[in-house]
């Protein structure tokens, strides 16, 4: 059984694909897409947390925390930036975020905080 | 007087720092990649030779974008060592095309810019011109459509060069974002041979040779 459901959101493809990589290995359900335009189909099922980055090619990552809590307000969200101001943090944390971490990140302290996350979820349900 | 450059510096390295975090990532991620396929291995298996491959030409090909970039940053940084110098107009406007470049992207806008190769060198304030054209593009951006087009094009008539700054789309009628007086600007560069004016869609900058 996997360890929950994930999805990572960013621009960078290559980091997508990495990210997803790594988080399989470490035995989570892990999908990665590099616009939000294909994020729906996804937002409706059993996905445990979103890893969201603020810089989208087709949106900004704020408008889309936004819509994701407003479609699945459960779902647990934690931002993923090369932007560390307080301004950005902040409206990400206002908006709903559960947490936000600056790129880059050890793998280890991104488990941490999915983990955390989950639990937050299953307390929510 | 002096918030504005203040601004525009603050801008451009929190654009940098960005960006750099992000090539940083994918090089740790890549890293990462390959010590969790390696972990406790005497051998690697055929199958996970392309993701090993994979993340070292992602790795090498993040190297090579961060070196680049930061060259650019480097560049732009040494513009600020003496008030006046003499320098190549196209280098000036090559910098901030690669520093901005990711702030244009997110806000939709193409920026293109054609400059005569024959240009003769400008004797100024290489920072304060950067500036100047920051200022004209950052001016359009805040209130710029997805889709619109900026295009920068210079051109010398006698002793001075004309850079003109144009906006091609429409733009946003609730401007959320604060956007420079004018006069401010010309308040700056008024120690200097640089002049600004603008019309609704076009910026003229004028360096006196």
């Amino acid at each position: 059984m996997k360890k929950g459901k994930i999805l990572i959101i960013d621009d960078e493809q290559e980091l997508v694909t990495t990210l997803a990589e790594r988080l399989n290995i470490r035995g989570y359900e892990a999908h990665g897409l590099s616009n939000f335009a294909g994020a729906f189909k996804f937002l409706n099922d059993v996905l445990d947390v979103v890893i969201l980055d603020i810089g989208l090619q087709d949106t900004d990552g704020l408008e889309v925390l936004k819509r994701i809590k407003e479609i699945n307000p459960s779902i647990q969200v934690i931002m993923l930036s090369g932007y560390g101001d307080d301004e950005r943090i902040n409206k990400s944390l206002q908006l709903g975020a559960f947490d936000y971490l600056i790129k880059p990140v050890e793998i280890e302290d991104l488990i941490s905080k999915i983990e955390t996350a989950k639990q937050k979820k299953e307390k929510s349900k | 007087m002096m918030d504005k450059p203040f601004a525009f510096i603050g801008k451009i390295i929190a654009d940098f720092t960005h960006e750099i975090n992000n090539h940083l990532a994918l090089i740790k991620e890549s890293a990462g990649l390959i010590s969790d396929v390696c972990r406790g291995k005497k051998t690697i298996d055929k199958k996970e030779m392309p993701y090993i491959i994979e993340s070292v030409e992602a790795i090498e090909n993040q190297i090579n974008k961060s070196v680049n970039f930061i060259t650019y940053f480097n560049r732009f940084a040494h513009r600020m060592d003496s008030f006046k110098s003499t320098f190549k107009l196209n280098a000036v406007v090559e910098e901030m095309y690669e520093l901005l470049k990711r702030y244009l992207n997110r806000k939709k806008v193409s920026f293109n810019y054609e400059l005569p190769s024959n240009l003769p060198d400008v004797d100024s304030s290489p920072f304060i011109l950067q500036f100047v054209i920051f200022y004209a593009i950052d001016s359009f951006l805040k209130k710029s459509q997805p889709g619109a087009r900026i295009f920068m094009t210079a051109d010398r008539e006698n002793d001075l060069i004309k850079l003109i700054i144009k906006y091609e789309g429409e733009f946003n009628e609730n401007i959320s974002q604060d956007i420079w007086p004018l006069f401010s600007v010309q308040e700056i560069v008024s120690n200097t041979n640089i002049k600004i004016s603008a019309t609704e869609k076009t910026m003229n900058i004028e360096i006196n040779l």
